[in-house]
């Protein structure tokens, strides 16, 4: 599913360069849930955007689904992350302004998805994750569990092959943050695969592996 | 009253001419009138033109400001947008298209004015901004759209500054 090679990332700011990964080397399987760790600065978040294609790379190889996504141009990259990675952030990255119905449509709009259907799909998500009644309120009327099923909802909405989570219960308390990792284990269970950047112990105890990283090399990997 | 000198005319008669006229009042030459009136008008464009410069520059810095300000604060929507599978591409022309929107607008309500200018002159309303007759031509249209286009490149300055080296998820990971 995830193949990751030699994989290097350099930051480059104000004339000094910072290498945020070095030389890692990782395989994800289909259908696995993988926990990521490590303290902050370690390159879990730069490895998450890598996987999730919304950073470059400078060295190495990174095939998702067995295709070199980074060959890719501009559009067909954003037609993978369109229809093959879902996103659940920290801070939700929703429209606020919006709906929680309308932030749930957002990835159809970018692809050929018939206006009829939509409405039914993005529905039919928000039901999955049992905030059917929260359709028709503004997300910033949400509150901040609600607001991580409304963008759990909106990454399933287009049945992606991987989730990728950036420290999903960062912003919520221990009792909805367990329901969120409930939720995401649900949808592992279901075939997604389920990948989560966390420092948090307990978030990790959900995960079948657990990857640590430090100083942007993997340091500990079951499956090493 | 104008003497014009006949081209043959001889020194002496003008110096004739030239000594009757003192006699009888003053006179000023060609050369003296056109310095006197070039003095007039720079003096007049002092008095006139600090306020429409003034306006100018304000309108200006307002117009790159709020469209930079707009820009800003809508690229945390446009963060969103490039998660869910919008191209960088497609983000960009976005951006650029919201800006050129407001580009287009002002440039419209001016295009608009110059047409209407004459109408305004013609039936007085004009008064109530300037004492005198301007003139407004249509090349003044010309002017617009490179001030508008202008004001738009240095618009855009700002946000293709901060997104042209780094990705919208960066720049939204930064903390202000």
């Amino acid at each position: 599913m995830i193949q990751i090679n030699n994989l290097t990332k350099t930051y480059q700011t104000k004339g000094n360069a910072f290498t945020a990964l070095r030389h890692i080397d990782l395989h994800i399987r289909c259908g696995e849930s993988v926990a990521v760790m490590g303290r902050s600065g370690a390159g879990k978040t730069t490895l998450l955007n890598i996987i999730g294609c919304l950073d470059r790379f400078d060295e190495g190889e990174y095939l998702l689904d067995g295709e070199s996504v980074f060959s890719l141009r501009d559009g067909k990259q954003s037609q993978v992350r369109n229809e093959k990675i879902g996103f659940v952030l920290q801070d939700f990255a929703l429209l606020g302004h919006k709906t929680a119905l309308f932030n749930v449509m957002l990835p159809m709009y970018f692809d050929k998805t018939p206006s009829s259907q939509m409405k039914k799909k993005a529905l039919s998500a928000l039901k999955q994750l049992g905030i059917l009644d929260q359709s028709k309120k503004k997300v910033s009327q949400l509150s901040g569990g609600q607001k991580q099923r409304v963008a759990i909802a909106r990454a399933i909405v287009k049945q992606p092959k991987v989730i990728l989570a950036d420290e999903p219960t960062g912003a919520l308390d221990s009792t909805t943050g367990k329901s969120i990792m409930e939720t995401l284990m649900g949808l592992n269970e279901q075939g997604i695969t389920v990948v989560i950047v966390t420092h948090d112990e307990f978030v990790a105890g959900f995960c079948h592996r657990k990857i640590i990283l430090s100083d942007g090399k993997v340091v500990s990997d079951p499956e090493h | 009253m104008l003497v014009r000198f006949k081209e043959n005319s001889s020194l002496a008669k003008r110096q004739q001419v030239l000594d009757y006229l003192s006699k009888i009042g003053s006179y000023i030459t060609y050369d003296e009138l056109i310095a006197n009136s070039d003095k007039f008008i720079l003096n007049m464009f002092n008095r006139r033109l600090p306020l429409p410069i003034f306006m100018l520059i304000i309108s200006t810095f307002s117009f790159i400001s709020v469209t930079a300000l707009a820009v800003n604060s809508k690229l945390k929507d446009y963060r969103v947008y490039f998660l869910c599978g919008c191209s960088r591409k497609k983000c960009m022309a976005s951006i650029f298209s919201a800006v050129g929107l407001v580009g287009l607008l002002s440039g419209l309500v001016n295009t608009l004015y110059v047409f209407l200018y004459p109408f305004l002159l013609r039936n007085g309303y004009m008064r109530y901004i300037t004492d005198s007759d301007m003139a407004m031509e249509k090349d003044m249209i010309l002017y617009i759209i490179f001030y508008i286009l202008l004001c738009i490149g240095l618009s855009l300055l700002i946000p293709l500054s901060r997104i042209s080296r780094r990705t919208l998820i960066q720049i939204y990971g930064e903390k202000p």
